[in-house]
């Protein structure tokens, strides 16, 4: 049985139980609008970690569920979890919502069975370049990247690489901007915090999702320096299937296994000469714009990796 | 001048003040400096990043350089944020916190054989794992676990084992996630609770760089558990690791809990903290990590 564990109209996690339930594997779902009705116990015992979940009323074994697909929003974001959200004027209530989160979060990290991806696996996602150390060493190019507080070595950077973009360092989600003097950050400002550049590689992306060993991959066409917000930029995205590499694959899939990542969003782009550049590996992807752009079956991947031996050979 | 040995962390971390006095008093030739999280925050930096791996140019305020190709790094940062970017408005201070952590964690990454502790993506200074999974990493490692439980409701507690806790149980609150809080007593009925057996006896096996370093006092340990402590601590990634082991009633020892950033540790650690130190002197020539000569820029 597999269990997700999330919000179940959000798309990727909808997509996923919409997979399950077309293909009739047994699935539980765990609404994280609803965690007062979860309870959850871990315990030790001689054959490894053991424990229980009550849902909604069903008691459910940990050695019950052959895998785990989890998109988990922070607690805190949750209405019923806040202070000041509504649904928990309770605070004992809300109290306890955060305690069974939190332990499904510990669940996570230490469930006998395969999840999609455990917390403890997402960690290289908050440094890019820490995860950029992990990708070069897998066998990618990664871009000439500087981050810096110092404007004139900013400005040397600049001028050996003819055109730079910006970016957050962190996971913090930021819109990949090309720097110019006239747009971007001054270079004065730097000085209050160091700030990350990169050479602009010139070429087409590709958005490879990894699913234990398969890889699905899209080529994406736009004119925008950060596809993911063309529009807002009033340019176009298109998409559509594409056959790697093997050896990009193998790479993609070694990769994803080296961050312990059962599935991944490796961002690619092949440049007009035929090299192959690793921007970051999402531990967390919401495929479901790629799913849904290019008519990839992620989703029916991710519910196979996940379902029990008997259940995987008839979906 | 570049400084042979770089200490990271507090100026009133016990081990890195042990470890300092060692060192000064085994080399009077030796140069070593100490940075803490602020003098970092305030230094100036060059990181770069590319297909030829990572370089790192880091100066403090008067413009020397903190590390250089050759350095030695015994690293025991403790990230917290409040003390860094105080000046800012509330919205930049959290993003230029998470974006400096994101620095340091690329700058600390390796290579490891300069430094101790290097970053891991589970903490700044080394692997930093939860309660519950460093009961997992230890079964997985081959080591047996004590008897632990944590629930979401004292309600199920009940309903799952009978009446209450199990015998011989205390309460541990450590092994409940982020509820190490006065609000645990205010749940009533539904509260969360954690829950470990009490020992008999407790012995604490120290491991730096692989060897481990039993207490003087346990003569009477297998020294099988020392392999095992090494191992769990190789399977983490852990450079140093106090495992905390627990024997009840006549039965083998357990594993209970393990910190690879102990407060305190023994002479035998700290000797060998400082051994390794300065084995690396020298060897880390071939490191990625480089640094630009004194006041080149």
């Amino acid at each position: 049985m597999i269990l997700f564990a999330g919000i179940p109209s959000e798309g990727p996690l909808a997509l996923a139980i919409d997979s399950a339930e077309r293909l009739g594997i047994p699935h539980l779902v765990c609404n994280q609008r609803h965690a007062e009705q979860l309870d959850i116990e871990l315990q030790t015992g001689a054959n490894g970690i053991g424990g229980t979940l009550w849902l909604a009323g069903a008691e459910v074994p940990l050695h019950r569920l052959s895998g785990i697909y989890a998109r988990l929003v922070e607690t805190a974001v949750l209405p019923e979890a806040r202070a000041d959200g509504r649904g928990a004027p309770d605070p004992s209530v809300r109290r306890r919502i955060v305690a069974a989160l939190a332990l499904l979060h510990e669940l996570l990290d230490v469930a006998p069975c395969p999840v999609l991806n455990r917390p403890a696996a997402m960690g290289s996602n908050t440094s890019k370049p820490f995860q950029a150390q992990i990708i070069r060493r897998a066998g990618f190019a990664v871009p000439e990247t500087l981050i810096t507080n110092d404007p004139a070595a900013m400005l040397a950077f600049w001028r050996r690489h003819g055109r730079i973009i910006y970016k957050s360092v962190s996971g913090v989600r930021s819109i990949v901007r090309e720097w110019s003097p006239s747009s971007g950050p001054q270079p004065h400002a730097l000085r209050a915090l160091p700030t990350q550049f990169q050479a602009l590689v010139p070429g087409t992306d590709v958005r490879v999702h990894v699913v234990g060993q398969d890889c699905h991959a899209a080529e994406i066409v736009s004119d925008a320096i950060d596809y993911r917000y063309a529009v807002r930029d009033g340019l176009t995205t298109t998409m559509r299937p594409l056959t790697l590499p093997e050896q990009v694959a193998r790479r993609c899939v070694a990769l994803s296994c080296d961050l312990g990542l059962g599935f991944a969003g490796v961002d690619l782009r092949r440049t007009p000469s035929g090299e192959w550049f690793c921007f970051e590996v999402n531990p967390s992807p919401g495929y479901s714009y790629f799913q849904e752009e290019s008519g990839l079956p992620i989703s029916d991947a991710i519910v196979r990796h996940l379902a029990p031996e008997t259940s995987r050979a008839a979906a | 001048m570049t400084p042979d040995i770089l200490l990271l962390g507090s100026a009133f971390d016990p081990v890195l003040v042990a470890v300092a006095e060692m060192l000064g008093a085994r080399s009077t030739t030796l140069s070593i400096r100490h940075a803490r999280l602020e003098d970092l925050a305030a230094a100036h930096w060059c990181h770069r990043v590319g297909s030829d791996g990572a370089e790192t140019e880091v100066r403090d305020g008067a413009g020397r350089a903190l590390r250089g190709a050759r350095t030695a790094v015994l690293n025991r940062l403790r990230y917290e944020p409040a003390l860094l970017f105080t000046r800012m408005t509330m919205a930049d201070r959290d993003y230029a916190r998470a974006e400096f952590h994101a620095l340091l964690m690329s700058w600390l990454a390796g290579p490891t054989d300069c430094c101790i502790n290097a970053a891991t993506a589970s903490g700044l200074a080394g692997p930093a794992l939860r309660p519950w999974q460093w009961l997992a990493a230890a079964q997985a490692a081959g080591l047996a676990v004590a008897p632990a439980r944590t629930g979401s409701s004292t309600r199920r507690r009940r309903h799952a084992a009978g009446e209450g806790r199990l015998p011989g149980m205390v309460e541990r609150r450590d092994l409940v996630p982020l509820f190490a809080d006065p609000a645990w007593d205010a749940g009533g009925l539904n509260r969360p609770y954690g829950e470990a057996a009490v020992p008999d006896e407790v012995i604490r096996i120290e491991v730096v760089g692989g060897i481990a370093h039993p207490p003087p006092e346990s003569a009477h340990v297998p020294t099988s558990l020392s392999s095992a402590a090494g191992r769990l601590a190789q399977s983490v990634g852990a450079d140093i690791l106090a495992v905390e082991l627990g024997r009840f009633g006549n039965a083998d020892w357990r594993f209970m809990a393990a910190d690879p950033m102990p407060p305190q540790l023994g002479l035998g650690s700290i000797t060998g903290i400082a051994d390794r130190l300065l084995r690396s002197v020298g060897d880390c020539s071939t490191a990625l990590e480089v640094v630009g000569t004194e006041g080149s820029q």
